[in-house]
Order: C-alpha cells, then structure tokens, then sequence
C-alpha cells in the first residue's frame, strides 16, 4: 500500500488551507458536521473522524481554499514505469469532462474521453459502465433474495433484513459506519463498481490480456474524492493485490490533459477496450440521482415478471427532489406465482439525494415503521454528477 | 457693555426640488440595494441548473443506446459464464463473486481482511470451478 | 482661493454684531458621529479579517456585523427624522455648475498648489457652496459605497449558517458568495479611499482641519473661513437668532 492510502487513512482526503477566509460556505454543505466552527468569520478546520471524504465543501468553497488529497504523481510515475496502466472512468466523468475545457455543462464525451486516456499513456482502457452493470446484478439478485426471504419462500432463509441500501457510495458507506452502525445490515454487502472493476481487472482481466497481476497498475477516474478513501481501505485485496492502486478525479484528469498539451475538443471519438469496457444504458444513468434504482428496477422486473419493461424509462424515481419514494408494482413469472400465491409484488423504493437527508429513513428503520424494500443513498445531491471531484460550475449569470 | 449675537443657519424650510431630490436619492438607494439582494437571491436556482443539465446528459445518452439493461450486458453474461460461476449466470451465488464483489462494514472488517488474506484468490478460484463445473460433470 | 463678496445683509460683519455660523445640527453631529466610529471600526476590523490575522477572528467578525448594521442604520434613522437636513444635502450634493467646473479646473479646488506648484502663485477657485465640488463628489460616494457595502454586506452575514442571528438566512451559491466578497472588498477600497481624502481634508490638513472642530463640536463654523470656502453658501443663509449678550 503506496504512502498516500495510509495519509488518507489517517487524515482523511479532504484539508482546508491556511488562507482561509471563514465566509462558512463549507460549513453549510458538510453533511456530518466535520468543519470546526468557533463562531463567525473564523478559519475552518475539518475533523477527520467526522469527515466522510465527500468533497461537498471543495466543491463549494467559493475561493477554492479545499483541496484533496493527489495521487496523480503515483499514476504518472506507473505510466513512466512501463507497467500495465489500467484505467476506468466512472459514468459521471463523460457528461463533466468537456467543462473543465470550456465545452457547454451537459456536454457528453464519452469518445474524446477514451482517446484522451489513451494519450496520456494508459495501456488498457476499461469502463466502470461494465462493472455498474454487474453491481447490478449482484446488488440485484441479493435485493430479490431478501423480498423472496420475507414472502417466506424457500432457500432464501440465509438472506439479510430489509429494507436494501444501495452500497455504491462511498461517502454513504463512510456515513453509516460512522453515524449508523445499526443499520450496517441493511446496506447491501455488494461493492461499488469501482471496487468491482478493481478486484475483476487483477485476477479476471489480467488472466485474460496475459499479464502477471503484480505488473498491473489500476487507475479509477471518479467524480469523487470519497472514493480516493474508499480504494484506500485495507480490505480491499481480494485479487491478491491492493484492487485499486489509485484514484484520480475529473478536476485531477482534466488537469493531466491540459498539461500534457493534448487539444481536447480536437480529440476523435475513441473506443473503450472489450472484455470489461461494454455498458449498458443502465450503468449511464447510475452517475445521476435515482440512477441506480431505475437499473436496478429495469433488471428486477425483467428477473421477476420474465419480460421486459414496456418503458424502460421510471419516471417516479427521476427528479431531483432530496427524498422521494415510489411503489412500482411487478408481475409474477410463472414459478413465483406459483411459489407465493400471488399475481405481482408491489416494490416500495425511496432515493435520498443529500446523505443528510437519509436521517428520517433511518429513523423509521430503528422505529420499525420503515416499509421500504430498497433505497437509493447518494451523498451528494443530484447525484455523482455533482461530486466533489467534478469540474467545479460556479457561474452566477 | 453688551453686543448682539446673530446665529445665521440654513433656511427653516426647504424648497421642492430638494425635498424631491432627497426622496430620489432614497429611491436610488433602495433601487440598488435591492437589486443586489434581488441578483443575489435569483441566483440561487441557477446556481444549481449545472446539476440539472450534467444529469441531462446521462439520460439522454441512456435514451441513444440499444442496450440498456444490465442484464443483457455481454460482457456481465460472459464473465458469469467463464469465471465467475463458471457454465452458469448466477449473480452473487458463487465463492469467487462473494469474494471479488461483495464486502463487509464496519467491525467485520478485520476479520475479512485475515480471511482474504488466508484463503488466496488462486484456492477461490479452485472452489468455485470445482462446485460448478464439479456439479455440470455430476449432471452429465 | 478667493474671496466673495457677501450681499446677504443677514450674513454681513457689522460693528457690534457677532456673526455666528450654526453649520451642523445636533441631530447631523450625532449621525455623522456614529457613521464616523462605525466606519472607522469597520475599517480595522475589515482589514485584519481581510488580512487572515489569526488574532480574534471571531470577535472581529463579530463586530463587523454589528458596526455594519450601525453603519447602516443612523442615516436611515436620520432621513426619517431629519428629512429636511438629509434632502438639502442631497440637492446641495447633486447641484453643479460653472463654478464647480473651476473648483476641478484651479485644479482641485486649490488642494494640490502646496505639492505640485509650489513657489507660484495660488490658482483661482470660484466661490463654493456649504461643499466645494470635491465634498459634494465625496459625499455622493460615501452614499452609494455605503449602500453597496451594506447590502453584500448584510447579503454575506445572512449567507452564514446561522443566518443574521437566526432572522434572515439564506444559501447563496458559491460563485454569487465570491461575486458578493469581491464586490464588497473592491467597494470597500473604493469607499476608503474616498473616507482616507475626507479624513485628512476634515482632521489633518491644517489649511482645513477647522472643519473637525465644528462637526465634532458645537457645529459652528469660523466665519473668516466660511466666508472665504463657502461664499456662495453664506449668501443664502437666513437669521436663526439674534440675542444680546453681555461682554
């Protein structure tokens, strides 16, 4: 484990400069109460035994005096090094990229992003759109292992309680450890897709291109500075080797590009390498607030019912609101009809945007009144499209 | 000996183009403070529409695919097939899913990592083809 | 600078008649008096938050909110009690003409002879009014830089989390709380550099620091001075009171 994981480890990812100037932007934003305040116009300092890594404040300090931790340097020095340099972009990296080179908000460069990557020097280009698939699927399956649990159906007696969190945040992960260990066996024990990805790219990847696990050095292109903290955690070595060497934001790549001297908005529209770079629309949307749930809904309907979605777009869990809740109703396959006794299943979900916001859920759970199947937690409102590694938008006109 | 004192001081009243041009001067006044506070307010829904429109730009790139669920992913369905429960699709079933994919939080966690670091990847692997692969010899 | 010729008799210097010059009201004296203290502790204060000093952050900000809200709050408490004074300024401020052209032209009222003509013969400066051109253009400022000041100001304290003690309290996005520093620090220069003139003007220049004394004193003023500063203001004055006294 390089020096920096056990910096992070130790201090957190997240430091306010000396220069501070109080204005308490940060303050406001601090979902867990981390940043000191000792009274009006003074000089925060961030707690990190509180800190969940999140990068709100960064991202909202008007006078960018928040700054995270770096690991660019150990990602240039592997390149130098000559060894396997394997990259994965999160879904929220495409729409926000363009920004930081002067291309409309919104704008999606999925093509210009490969190519980019591929410029800077990494060997293998891969897509975390693949392993968001697979959380998915494995998020998924043990989602409908716990409702089959609780209609009482049979081989399903060893799954966990209800409702599901969504485990793929990390700084929703770091906020229950730390504020609701309680409720850690609601959250779901399937990785996020960066973790994923990780531990596939040294054993399953690495068996594949035909190169030794050791040689290869994995790289993750997040939306988020929390997730620098998350690759960080000794746990996860389950490929033998830490699973993710290095984590580098959106702000961090833009950055390289820049220095590098590559024409960005000239860039052609490169492609992602095959075996662990395909995605689903499903994994697209996973970068926005609801994302995960309407894949997750998409999969388990299909799963539940035997057929597809008529509309695969679920209106009732988009929006932007901080706590929303939906019920969609299901169809019964044949067996599950059978096996239950009835027609459909009606899945109740909820999506909190804003960890704060996640209280009043929890609440319900201690209190036993929660009747949620499944719910969505993001830390950061909107989604990782608006996470503490993205390009920061300040515009006021 | 005595003398007069003459106070002298501005007129008593004031003239109508001062009393108007004092109210202008409120209204000026008022006008630019307000219109500070007004920009400053409005700003605060724009100040979000980036999040809005970076979301658009997932959505939309969602709406232009031709695969757009994560089940029928080819990629997902090979590496069940081949490696993760091999000659089946069965998400988080197998030895070497709930090893790769799956954690633990909080206080569980020093007892994954020793069991990570007792069982290799190599003897996960092992298992798993075994119980698959073991099982579709059984069946034929 | 030159003399005007005074044709109002009320004005006028007779044998066995003192002229009395009431320049400033109480109630003007007092609100300048809490505009001066509040702004000069802004100042301070503003300076050494602008500055990071580290030594009691709190307590500064602390106070610059509340001078702030004093800064704010006498001239309005003045304009509804005193609206007269207040709208006779206002016309005397926004009132130019030729006269005020050859203040700008002497150049600047005269002020620069001792530094840039030094050894020539003064220049000529028209008659003034209760405020020469520079005091009529200073003031002007010191309004509007005070009602900028004011509003980002007020803008910034409710942008707190607490909010202005828990009343008002508003999320302002991070590029708007950087619009409204910015503005609120490049006003603040402005506003006192323009304050740094009027105090040295009023309090230091020995030519006029007399100007101290009657603000901050009884409010009235010296005649020989008036007469030769404001003759055209001393034309227009009216007969208050007439006493005798004895010697």
């Amino acid at each position: 484990m390089s020096s920096i994981c056990e910096d992070i480890l130790a201090n957190g990812v997240i430091t306010i400069t000396g220069e501070c100037k109080g204005c308490d932007a940060c303050v406001k934003q601090c979902p867990t109460g981390a940043i000191t305040v000792n009274g009006l116009g003074t000089k925060h300092a961030i707690d990190p035994e509180k800190c969940v890594n999140c990068g709100r404040c960064l991202v909202a300090c008007p006078f960018g005096r928040i700054q995270d931790v770096s690991m660019v340097e150990d990602v240039k020095a592997a390149i130098a090094a000559g060894k396997t340099v394997v990259v994965q972009p999160a879904p929220a990296v495409r729409v926000a990229l363009a920004e930081a080179f002067g291309a409309e908000v919104g704008t999606n460069a999925e093509g210009k992003m490969f190519s980019a990557l591929r410029e800077l020097g990494f060997t293998v280009v891969y897509d975390t759109l693949f392993s968001a698939d697979l959380t998915i699927m494995e998020e998924g399956y043990e989602l409908l292992g716990r409702i089959f649990k609780s209609l009482g159906l049979p081989g399903y007696e060893n799954a966990g309680v209800l409702p599901q969190f969504t485990s793929c945040c990390p700084g929703w992960v770091r906020y229950a450890e730390l504020f609701h260990p309680e409720i850690l066996p609601n959250l779901s024990t399937a990785k996020s897709p960066m973790m994923m990805l990780g531990a596939l790219i040294k054993t399953y990847g690495a068996k594949n291109l035909g190169v030794n696990p050791a040689d290869v050095y994995s790289v993750a292109i997040m939306p988020c500075t929390a997730k620098k903290f998350e690759a960080s955690r000794p746990e996860f070595i389950s490929s033998g080797y830490q699973d993710v060497d290095a984590v580098i934001t959106t702000r961090e790549l833009a950055e390289m590009i820049a220095e590098a001297g590559i024409d960005f908005a000239s860039l052609p529209e490169g492609e992602v390498d095959k075996l662990l770079g395909t995605g689903s629309g499903a994994g697209v949307i996973f970068g926005a607030t609801g994302g995960v749930m309407e894949a997750a809904l998409r999969t388990a309907y299909a799963v539940v019912s035997g057929e597809e979605l008529a509309v695969l777009e679920i209106d009732a869990v988009r929006g932007e609101g901080a706590l929303r809740e939906a019920t969609i109703t299901i169809p019964l396959n044949a067996d599950l009809k059978a096996a239950t006794g009835a027609e459909s299943v009606d899945v109740k979900v909820a999506i909190v945007s804003g960890v704060e916001n996640v209280e009043p859920v929890i609440e319900q759970i201690n209190a036993g009144t929660c009747d949620y199947h499944f719910i969505e937690v993001m830390n950061c409102p909107g989604g990782c499209i608006n996470g503490g590694g993205q390009p920061i938008e300040h515009s006021i006109f | 000996m005595s003398h007069i004192e003459r106070i002298i001081g501005d007129p008593a009243t004031i003239t109508r183009r001062e009393a108007i041009k004092g109210a202008v001067t409120v209204v000026i006044s008022a006008i630019l403070a307000s219109g500070i506070g007004t920009f400053a307010i409005s700003s605060i829904e724009k100040a979000k529409k980036y999040i809005t429109t970076r979301i658009g730009g997932l959505y939309s790139q969602d709406a232009g695919m031709t695969l757009r669920v994560s089940h029928a992913n080819p990629e997902v369905i090979t590496l069940y097939e081949t490696f993760l429960s091999p000659g089946a699709v069965a998400p988080a079933e197998s030895e070497l899913s709930h090893r790769l994919l799956h954690t633990v939080y909080g206080s569980d966690v020093e007892h994954h990592i020793a069991h990570l670091k007792e069982v290799s990847i190599e003897e996960a692997i092992e298992e798993t083809d075994a119980s698959y692969l073991g099982a579709a010899h059984a069946a034929e | 600078m030159s003399e005007m010729e005074i044709t109002n008799p009320a004005a006028k210097q007779e044998s066995g008649v003192e002229v009395k010059i009431f320049k400033h009201r109480v109630a003007s004296r007092i609100m300048h008096g809490f505009v001066a203290v509040s702004f000069c502790t802004l100042l301070i204060t503003g300076i050494l938050l602008v500055a990071g000093v580290d030594f009691a952050r709190g307590a500064s900000a602390f106070l610059h909110c509340i001078m702030g809200f004093v800064l704010i709050a006498a001239p309005i408490v003045y304009i509804i009690g005193c609206y007269k004074n207040f709208a006779r300024f206002m016309d005397t401020c926004t009132h130019y003409d030729k006269d005020d052209w050859g203040w700008v032209k002497a150049p600047m009222g005269g002020y620069l002879d001792p530094y840039l003509f030094r050894n020539q013969p003064p220049h000529y400066v028209p008659p003034q009014d209760k405020y020469n051109t520079g005091q009529k253009g200073a003031g002007i400022c010191l309004i509007l830089g005070c009602v900028v000041l004011g509003a980002t100001g007020f803008l910034m304290w409710a942008n707190t989390p607490e909010g202005i003690f828990g009343i008002i309290n508003l999320e302002l996005g991070a590029g708007m709380t950087w619009f409204l520093w910015r503005l609120h620090l490049v006003t603040a220069v402005c506003t006192a550099a323009v304050f740094a003139v009027h105090f040295f003007l009023g309090a230091i220049y020995p030519v006029t620091n007399v100007e101290f004394g009657t603000m901050f004193g009884n409010g009235i003023a010296d005649y020989a001075y008036t007469k030769k500063k404001h003759g055209k203001w001393l034309n227009t004055l009216e007969v208050r009171e007439e006493k005798e006294v004895q010697d």
